[in-house]
């Protein structure tokens, strides 16, 4: 009687306790329907200020009126309406993102970010640094790159993106500082955010060059490349120099990025043998992208290294040197009274003999494919 | 009065284009996603589509594919807009047969620009 007592209660105290957590989940759905509801409804006889606002001239009546009929909602309705104020800052520009940042600025928005990026919680510090990117407002950026240090690596990492988002050139040199700091920030942040701050941070990224910092010289040559900077191709051509192999890859990268002629030279050193093998590939694509013929006896001779990654990126990079870079790759390709008519087409690509002849086939073969020419069907069927 | 279609999931930007186009005297049809984009586009005979890229259902590319593919629709003015700013995303919009491409973030008094001298090209 005992035992089934008790596993009669604990079997009550289950149906209780998922009872309560059933009419828990209904109630909080309930709940957040009718904050919905009411946000629509509060919501509502706003929107048509706040569409006006966003599409007219900010010096228009019809601008200026929308702006004070939002500015004077009473706190409950502007509780309601932030979120959406705050959605559309970050779709819009021009004219209508200045306008919603006006409005924020009015409403305390901005104050209170700012006031969120010294809380103890992290959550309300992400939440600030975001709201700060949001609006683009310059006032934000000490703000910003006080949390770059912060102790919490989410804070840092959202402090990064409003930064790129700010797009204020002067976080340039604080965001490369990160990267080299105690408290570090994820590097594929940082080339995003120094992108979108280009070309206003050139310069600081060309000193940045000669960094102390591997790690900062190398975002700096990546981002140069990536931003476009072709005043940077003096330093980018140095940086190809660079003790440190990563940057050296970077600097090639950017040099290739940039399409800089008179790093020719520079890139073609730079594929020799006696070169690191990451680099070398670097270089081979970088010369493929320079675009200049007289890269096609090097990258043809490249065609049968013996590192593999460099043999390959010397046949990719070849079809981008025109006519002189394609009879490169059918010279080398050539090995074919050895293979009978039937053979021909794309599966002739894997009959290897030599590295060379079959890197050189293969790129052969995908231009065939981009190009629409397929192998015939005998060739496939006997190749099969 | 011209009529356009304007295909976007997300509410807040569909209201506010609705708004926009509205007061700058167009006729204006919304609708949320690719399939309705279709529908509308054979029930309403707009003069001009605006799609959003990335929408449920079919994307604004294939929805503007389906619209050049139609012999009624397949002169229609299209603008993309969207998010997807990389140079290959542009392209396939062109390729898709888009007659402008626009990126988000956007400035809603320049959509209304384009819209207005896509409109007027198509009156000469």
């Amino acid at each position: 009687v005992t035992v089934t007592g008790a596993l009669l209660t604990a079997l009550l105290t289950c149906a209780l306790l998922l009872l309560a957590f059933a009419t828990l989940i209904v109630v909080k759905r309930l709940l957040s329907r009718r904050a919905e509801r009411r946000a629509l409804a509060l919501t509502a006889p706003l929107r048509p200020a706040l569409f006006s606002l966003l599409g007219a001239d900010l010096l228009d009546d019809e601008a200026t009126e929308a702006l004070e009929v939002l500015a004077a909602v009473d706190a409950a309705s502007w509780r309601a309406l932030e979120p959406t104020v705050v959605s559309l800052l970050t779709k819009v520009r021009g004219d209508a993102a200045e306008a919603l940042t006006g409005l924020l600025a009015r409403r305390g928005t901005l104050a209170r970010a700012l006031e969120d990026c010294t809380r103890r919680d992290p959550v309300r510090r992400c939440r600030g640094a975001e709201l700060l990117g949001a609006t683009r407002a310059r006032d934000g950026v000490p703000t910003l790159v006080r949390l770059l240090a912060d102790r919490d690596p989410e804070v840092r990492a959202v402090a990064v993106r409003a930064l790129g988002a700010v797009g204020d050139p002067a976080a340039a040199p604080h965001l490369l500082g990160a990267l080299a700091g105690d408290r570090t920030v994820p590097p594929r942040l940082v080339a995003v955010a120094l992108v979108r701050l280009c070309p206003g941070p050139e310069e600081v990224l060309v000193s940045a060059l000669s960094d102390s910092s591997e790690l900062v010289r190398g975002m700096a040559a990546e981002v140069l490349g990536l931003a476009g900077a072709v005043t940077a191709r003096t330093g980018l051509v140095e940086a190809v120099s660079d003790p440190a192999v990563e940057v050296r890859v970077r600097a090639a990268r950017a040099l290739g990025r940039l399409g800089v002629p008179s790093a020719l030279p520079v890139l073609l050193d730079a594929l020799a043998p006696e070169q690191p093998t990451a680099l070398r590939v670097a270089a081979a694509a970088a010369l493929g992208q320079l675009g200049s013929p007289s890269a096609v006896p090097t990258l043809r001779a490249a065609l049968d290294d013996p590192a593999t990654e460099v043999a390959r990126a010397a046949a990719s990079a070849l079809p981008a040197l025109a006519a002189p870079g394609i009879a490169a790759l059918r010279e080398a390709a050539v090995p074919l009274p050895a293979l009978r008519p039937p053979r021909r087409g794309l599966l002739r690509a894997l009959d290897a003999d030599s590295g060379g002849a079959e890197h050189a086939r293969e790129v052969l073969a995908l231009l065939d494919l981009r190009a629409g020419r397929f192998p015939d069907d005998a060739g496939v069927q006997e190749a099969a | 009065v011209p009529n356009l279609l304007i295909a976007e999931d997300d509410p807040d930007i569909r209201e506010l284009l609705s708004f926009r186009l509205a007061a700058a005297g167009h006729a204006v049809t919304a609708v949320e996603d690719g399939p309705s984009a279709l529908d509308a586009a054979a029930e309403v005979a707009p003069d001009l589509v605006l799609l959003d890229v990335m929408m449920p259902g079919l994307s604004g590319i294939d929805v503007c594919r389906a619209l050049r593919a139609r012999p009624g629709t397949s002169d229609l003015p299209v603008i993309l807009l969207t998010a997807r700013s990389q140079e290959a995303d542009v392209q396939a919009g062109f390729r898709a047969g888009a007659d402008d491409y626009m990126t988000k973030p956007f400035s809603p008094r320049e959509l209304v620009s384009r819209i207005e001298a896509l409109l007027a090209r198509r009156d000469r």
